[in-house]
């Protein structure tokens, strides 16, 4: 780590069946180091809410269908999905979107 | 006939006037188009097309709220223009009988589109259709206790098919019935908001839940 490095903050906000599952609307995470990859996030979120957490959000190293990500508003998909780089600022939403009519 | 004057006083009489004239399209007329269609009706919207190719099944009953048990068996577009047409005489209903899918076409001279449909390949082809006709469209979707309402304008916002990129099918989603009533009025908000101009959640996603009675707006980029 550098010497003047401070601790990169994300905030990561559950929505709907992800709040009601794991009961957290809002966790804010620290790394040291930046950036990390989205990947390395849902890993350090799985280490508080569990393998159930990660497995209903991976597959075989990527994202599964079902769950939308959003960073800073932007759907992952449309950036480099997994892989996505996070920042220290950043926010990431998750929530799956409500389907029916 | 209704008597408009509660809400024209607070609308506004140039808002009023615009409802009148306006025409707007619901994709769906299940548990959100029920709602969205009544509400359209009830604020004087002078035409309504509705669109669903479903009959009335058991179990929508639940959250279904235009049709009854006598419904059954009946196609959902012609109960609702009945239904409709008995609480705004005036009110210019079509009604069609069809599946949103490739072939279709959206009707001429159209203002809003409401996006009521219960999954999200119909919702990308159906928001295709409004883009290239530059018509605004507002989306609702609901699960379990949640929903969710935002608003695509062509060529301002994020397209449902950017935000909503992974997003899975379910059948036969669960959900109480009181669910769509919240989303759905949500939805007639925004519908009202964009024929008269003021502020709507374009380029914000509206998130609902009732479980931990909680309504947030993440914006999109």
């Amino acid at each position: 780590m550098p010497p003047f490095f401070q601790v990169m903050k994300v905030k990561v906000k559950l929505f709907t069946l992800l709040r009601l599952e794991f009961g957290v609307s809002e966790v804010e995470l620290e790394f040291e180091k930046e950036p990390v990859s989205l990947k390395e996030v849902l890993h350090e979120l799985s280490k508080r809410f569990g393998e159930k957490f990660l497995s209903k959000l991976v597959e075989n190293e990527n994202l599964k269908v079902g769950t939308i990500i959003l960073k800073n508003g932007k759907n992952v998909l449309e950036l480099d999905g997994i892989n996505t780089l996070v920042q220290d600022g950043d926010e990431l939403s998750l929530f799956p979107p409500g389907g029916g009519g | 006939m209704i008597d408009f004057s509660r809400q024209a006083s607070l609308l506004g009489e140039e808002c009023q006037e615009r409802l009148f004239n306006s025409s707007v399209f619901v994709a769906g007329v299940g548990a959100l188009g029920c709602v969205v269609a009544e509400l359209l009706v009830r604020a004087g919207i002078g035409t309504l097309w509705l669109t669903d190719f479903a009959t009335v099944d058991p179990p929508d009953l639940n959250r279904q709220l235009l049709y009854t048990s006598e419904d059954l068996g009946k196609k959902k577009v012609f109960i609702a223009k009945e239904k409709l047409k008995r609480i705004n005489p005036s009110a210019n209903i079509f009604p069609i009988d069809a599946k949103i899918k490739s072939g279709f076409e959206l009707p001429e001279k159209l203002d809003v589109v409401v996006d009521c449909l219960d999954n999200f390949e119909s919702r990308f082809f159906l928001e295709e259709l409004a883009w290239k006709r530059g018509i605004p469209l507002v989306h609702g979707g609901i699960s379990r206790f949640f929903g969710q309402v935002t608003v695509v304008i062509p060529g301002e916002t994020k397209r449902l098919s950017e935000v909503f990129k992974g997003a899975k099918d379910e059948s036969h989603v669960p959900v109480v019935g009181y669910v769509p009533v919240v989303v759905g009025a949500l939805q007639v908000h925004q519908v009202l908001n964009l024929l008269c101009n003021k502020p709507t959640l374009t380029n914000k996603l509206l998130i609902l839940d009732l479980a931990s009675l909680s309504i947030e707006e993440i914006n999109l980029t």
